[in-house]
């Protein structure tokens, strides 16, 4: 269409006598300084592509520019870490020694305990037992107590019967001699029997 | 009297919400009115809140015909062509026909405060030829001053003297660069048109292109009326053959299919009905007086 529209154009102007030299410097002043226009409008996008690309390259330039230092501070941050953590394993490896050590304490101290409360159980046992043997004693020496208490008292008893005997017998007058020897025969064999 | 002609196609909504501004500012005006809603095809406007006598056109043919059209079916001796996206203030309509009745005015221009003007107002143009063509920017002003052309969307001029100028050239239907092919028209004939910034209106913004038109289309229209405005006005010739060589670099470097299209449509259209250009003020002598010194 558009060599159509030109042939049209030109016909036109060459009716008009725009392209005859008269007018020629005119028609190509116009067609030169028209075309600049229509290239530049058609180039605008172009160019502001252009230029928003330059934007961006600039701006992609900066952003480089701070990810570098941001790089650069990553990796001394990166060294001071490693330090660190060479640090901290050197703490890890000294702390798991002393876990160790503590743990073997600890193991030793729970043998320890274990012993202990070993040797508690076989106190308390042994404790128990002698308890046992007190009681068995305090029983026994209260039973002893008690029979002696008992032949305290029987002979208490005993001595007091022979006491009063005598002083019966005692009171016995002289011509009852053959009975206050009797009862003096009596009372001798019950002091027999119960000192036999 | 004063015609208000309104072009919409499917604006009811749009007129239900503006023209009662329009109608209270032509009433603020103190003159007779009339408000003439020229039906671009559209239909569905059936007893509007305003009053106003809707014309109706058989088939949508753009925003150029219709004001034509609307022109020609109004009965006032000023028009004040409006877009149905417009809002007026009430002492618009005074301060535009306060300029009137002047022999070298073709157009009054308001303010036209909107969200498509970089700086805030549309109503104030001027024009340089760069690299072959005409280049149009806004002008800021705080008074009156001469401007390149009536933008269509709000201006008020003497019936007679548009019907003078034939109205609008259907060559630019449906929309695009007609106004400013009117306006250059009119200076070539030795009338001004003035923008007079203590009128003004407010414009939401080409809401019935936007609805009706994809980019591409639109793009190819105004690039095909961009080549139609030089080939149907510039006189000089040293501008003419530079307008040449620059459609030349389009269709040497231009990749749009959009505008190579309407670049052929142009070219063709043209050479199917083309314009005498008759004597009268330079292309340079008319964009050195729209031109702020």
């Amino acid at each position: 269409m558009s060599r159509d529209v030109l042939e049209e154009i030109l016909s036109a102007a060459l009716h008009e006598k725009a392209i005859a030299p008269d007018g020629i410097a005119d028609f190509a002043a116009g067609l030169r300084d028209r075309a600049r226009l229509i290239l530049e409008e058609r180039l605008r996008p172009l160019k502001d592509r252009v230029d928003t690309l330059e934007k961006e390259n600039a701006w992609r330039a900066s952003a480089i520019l701070s990810l570098t230092d941001e790089n650069a501070r990553v990796v001394d941050e990166n060294l001071r870490v490693k330090d660190e953590n060479a640090r901290v394993q050197d703490e890890i490896v000294r702390l798991k020694a002393e876990n160790a050590r503590a743990k073997e304490a600890h193991a030793r101290i729970l043998d320890e305990v274990r012993q202990l409360k070993e040797e508690s159980r076989a106190v308390q046992d042994e404790s128990r037992r002698l308890k046992g043997e007190m009681e068995g004693l305090r029983a026994e020496w209260r039973t002893a107590s008690v029979a002696h208490d008992r032949l305290l008292e029987h002979h208490r008893g005993l001595m007091r019967g022979a006491a009063e005997a005598l002083a019966a017998v005692a009171e016995l007058p002289v011509w009852r001699r053959g009975e206050a020897r009797a009862r003096l025969a009596d009372l001798a064999a019950a002091l027999r029997r119960d000192t036999a | 009297m004063i015609s208000a002609v309104v072009p919409t196609c499917l604006g009811r909504a749009r007129l239900e919400r503006n023209l009662g501004t329009v109608a209270a500012s032509l009433e603020a005006s103190g003159e007779p009115w009339e408000i003439v809603v020229v039906d671009d095809g559209g239909g569905g406007l059936e007893a509007l809140d305003t009053p106003a006598r809707v014309l109706a056109l058989p088939e949508n043919r753009g925003y150029g015909p219709a004001v034509n059209a609307g022109a020609a079916a109004a009965r006032g001796d000023y028009l004040l062509v409006l877009n149905d996206d417009v809002r007026l203030e009430p002492g618009t309509v005074s301060a535009l026909r306060g300029r009137f009745p002047d022999p070298t005015l073709f157009a009054a221009v308001p303010s036209i405060r909107s969200p498509l003007a970089a700086c805030g107002d549309e109503g104030g143009k001027a024009g340089e030829f760069t690299a072959g063509l005409l280049e149009i920017r806004e002008v800021e002003a705080d008074g009156p001053r001469p401007t390149l052309y009536p933008v269509g969307c709000c201006y008020l001029c003497p019936r007679a003297a548009f019907l003078g100028l034939d109205g609008y050239d259907d060559a630019f239907a449906p929309f695009f660069w007609e106004d400013v092919d009117l306006g250059y028209r009119a200076w070539a004939r030795g009338l001004r048109t003035m923008h007079v910034p203590e009128a003004a209106c407010d414009h939401e913004g080409s809401a019935t292109l936007s609805e009706s038109r994809t980019l591409d289309e639109r793009e190819r229209i105004s690039f095909r009326n961009r080549v139609l405005f030089h080939l149907r006005n510039l006189r000089d010739p040293a501008r003419r053959a530079a307008s040449f060589g620059a459609w030349a670099a389009f269709a040497l470097f231009e990749t749009r299919a959009e505008r190579l299209e309407g670049l052929a449509q142009a070219f063709a259209r043209d050479a199917q009905d083309p314009r005498r250009r008759g004597r009268g003020p330079s292309d340079a002598a008319i964009l050195d007086r729209v031109s702020p010194r």
